[in-house]
């Protein structure tokens, strides 16, 4: 069993989870563009429970990225 | 507005994402493309939109037009829209669209109209050429409110200017688009009122993506386009079966009387009144009401013809089954008087067992719980989309009923008997001896049931207290619960042992549990509970009255013979009864029997 953030990424793009690692990015993930970008926003924002601010959402460049704004914004089990 | 619904939002994007997982698989195929069209960003529509439509039986998926391309796509919609889609669906903004015109507005330039006129025209003829060619049933947009940061010269001064443009623009649209054949229009401005502009709006989005809605306001208005939607493409209702007692009055009218019912101008009667009137304006557009009730006839009628406040009477009544028969049996006597097929009815009850029954055996039915807060009874009416109709031909409703034949299949899958549906109940029943802390319900039981009732035998409480402090009278109480709920004591019965025979003095159980074969399960108890006491015979009584037609055959089919004045008799060595193997009796109080 993956993580839940994991699972988000794979569901969202339509992905196998497989194939989400820390490193996946729009530079390295043909489904991830700038429409997924928003409903993956989306799908994390309701997920976790939290609210990006604008310049936050222009830095989620990657899971790693996302990962660590999540425990910045004191996310647990993330 | 809190918002607290992103459970419900992140369940409907999720049945959009799974379904089109299932499309990619090749597991399942569309069959209800949706061509979307807009003046700004609205990805987000397609997931809500989708989850919504796949609730309602749909197999949706969708063509996007490219950003702001409506006029172009609406113009040249043969070449760019897939010639297999059902619907387009036009959303434009006031912002994208006319922003333009209305600066110069609230500028008070001259001759500004024949400008706005002209813009407008231009949507105006694109949506007329995509709605004469037939070949899609269209929704499009009537803007809501602007947000006024996207107004750059927007001041205190001009605020009225901004309403008088808005409704200026929107009336002029309105009126151009409304006769369209095969058109429908969403209103906005009215969600967003619903809502409330701060919550529709969401600038981070509109910033990075052109996109200027929050998820709340996507979800509402996927909501209504499929609501619009469903009511064009699916069947809607031509009749909806009502149960009496619960639902069209407070109360049980053969427990409490025609007197003792509630109905009337004041809470809570007021409430079945206004239902009521809504039925009848239901009525009014076409669909049949029917009745569908576990009770006697007469008391059903006596109602109708007599109650002063009852709105509906006899005579919009289409048609009836009233008896104590289980009710999907008696909807389907109904639909064959109506001649109409069961996906067309709606069905309303307050009782969640009957609802579970419908459910289980008539999938198709569309079963409406009363809800337990009467104050919601009438908006639940009022929000549920059985009722949605739009204008339609015949052939539009031949050509476009997508889903009967899966709904169908659905139906022959569920052949359930009674008996199976009995058994997914987890009935337990707990029968004991009455102890001083259960007398006032017991006297209350006593004098209150009328239907099930061998004796409908009336004591006071001291009568009660007195037979009690004797010793020789037994008095069983049962209560029982199911995965409905906990009904707590449901029925009585009085025996006394004279010599070698049992006698059955009182034998009664609340209508609230009946068609669950509880009494059968009581009287093996009580019979159990005699032979251990030495009886040889039972002797029960059976007294007729106006209301307990529905207990006349219980001794005949649980091995009574009868004897004489109202008199039954079995002879306890030979007396079988099969205990009904769906209920579960307690064992612990069993044994203090």
């Amino acid at each position: 069993m993956k993580d839940k953030l994991v699972q988000l990424v794979a569901k969202t793009l339509k992905i196998d989870e497989n194939e989400v690692s820390e490193s996946t990015s729009p530079n390295n993930t043909q489904q991830w563009d700038s429409l997924t970008t928003m409903i993956l926003i989306t799908e994390i924002e309701e997920s976790f429970k939290v609210t990006f601010s604008v310049e936050e959402m222009m830095q989620l460049k990657s899971v790693k990225d996302i990962r660590a704004l999540l425990r910045m914004k004191e996310v647990e089990n993330v | 507005m809190s918002d607290k619904n992103h459970t419900l939002r992140s369940l409907i994007r999720n049945l959009w994402i799974d379904k089109s997982k299932l499309y990619e698989r090749g597991l399942e195929q569309p069959n209800f493309k949706v061509a979307l069209l807009s003046t700004c960003t609205i990805d987000p529509l397609e997931y809500y939109l989708g989850g919504t439509l796949i609730e309602y039986g749909f197999n949706p998926d969708f063509y996007k037009s490219p950003y702001n391309q409506v006029i172009q796509t609406c113009l040249n919609h043969k070449e760019i829209i897939p010639s297999d889609t059902k619907a387009v669906v036009v959303i434009w903004r006031i912002e994208d669209f006319i922003l333009e015109e209305l600066e110069k507005f609230l500028k008070k330039e001259q001759n500004i109209f024949s400008d706005i006129n002209n813009k407008i025209n231009l949507l105006i003829d694109a949506i007329r050429a995509l709605v004469e060619s037939k070949n899609y049933f269209t929704v499009v947009s009537i803007p809501s409110f602007p947000q006024v940061s996207y107004i750059s010269n927007f001041d205190l001064q001009n605020r009225p200017l901004l309403r008088e443009f808005y409704f200026y623009v929107t009336k002029y649209f309105f009126n151009a688009v409304r006769d369209f054949s095969n058109l429908t229009t969403i209103d906005l401005n009215l969600i967003q009122q619903y809502i409330g502009v701060e919550n529709a709006t969401d600038f981070r989005t509109w910033y990075l993506f052109k996109q200027p809605w929050s998820e709340i306001f996507w979800l509402e208005i996927a909501k209504e386009i499929s609501r619009l939607l469903r009511a064009y493409y699916m069947p809607t209702a031509k009749c909806i079966v009502l149960d009496c007692d619960g639902t069209l009055w407070g109360g049980i009218v053969g427990e409490d009387s025609i007197f003792g019912i509630q109905l009337s101008e004041e809470y809570p009667g007021i409430i079945y009144k206004q239902v009521q009137r809504y039925l009848l304006s239901l009525r009014e557009k076409g669909i049949f009401l029917a009745l569908l009730s576990k009770n006697n006839e007469e008391d059903v009628w006596d109602v109708f013809e007599n109650h002063k406040d009852m709105i509906l009477k006899r005579e919009h009544i289409a048609t009836y089954s009233i008896s104590w028969e289980p009710k999907h049996k008696g909807i389907k006597k109904i639909a064959n008087d109506l001649n109409i097929s069961l996906n067309t009815i709606v069905f309303i009850d307050d009782n969640s067992f009957e609802i579970e029954e419908m459910n289980k055996f008539y999938p198709d039915v569309k079963s409406l719980e009363r809800p337990k807060n009467l104050l919601s009874y009438l908006d639940i009416l009022k929000k549920s989309v059985f009722f949605d109709s739009l204008t339609l031909t015949e052939e539009d409703y031949l050509r476009n009923n997508l889903i009967s034949l899966e709904k169908r299949r659905k139906e022959l899958q569920n052949k359930l008997t009674y008996q199976d549906f009995l058994n997914t109940l987890d009935l337990k029943i707990v029968v004991k001896l009455m102890q001083q802390q259960h007398i006032d319900r017991v006297v209350q039981l006593l004098n209150k049931t009328n239907q099930f009732n061998l004796t409908t035998r009336r004591y006071t409480k001291d009568d009660i207290l007195g037979l009690y402090d004797s010793k020789d009278h037994l008095f069983f109480i049962i209560s029982a619960q199911d995965i409905f709920g906990d009904y707590g004591i449901i029925g009585i019965a009085i025996g006394v042992l004279n010599k070698k025979v049992f006698i059955l003095d009182s034998f009664l159980l609340s209508c609230r549990a009946l068609g669950r074969k509880i009494e059968t399960a009581l009287l093996s108890v009580i019979i159990k509970k005699a032979r251990k006491l030495g009886a040889k015979i039972c002797r029960a009584e059976f007294i007729l009255t106006p209301k307990n037609v529905l207990a006349k055959d219980f001794l005949l089919e649980h091995g009574f013979k009868y004897e004489a004045d109202n008199f039954w008799l079995a002879d306890l060595d030979t007396l079988t009864l099969v205990e009904p193997s769906h209920i579960k009796l307690s064992e612990e109080d069993e044994s203090t029997l």
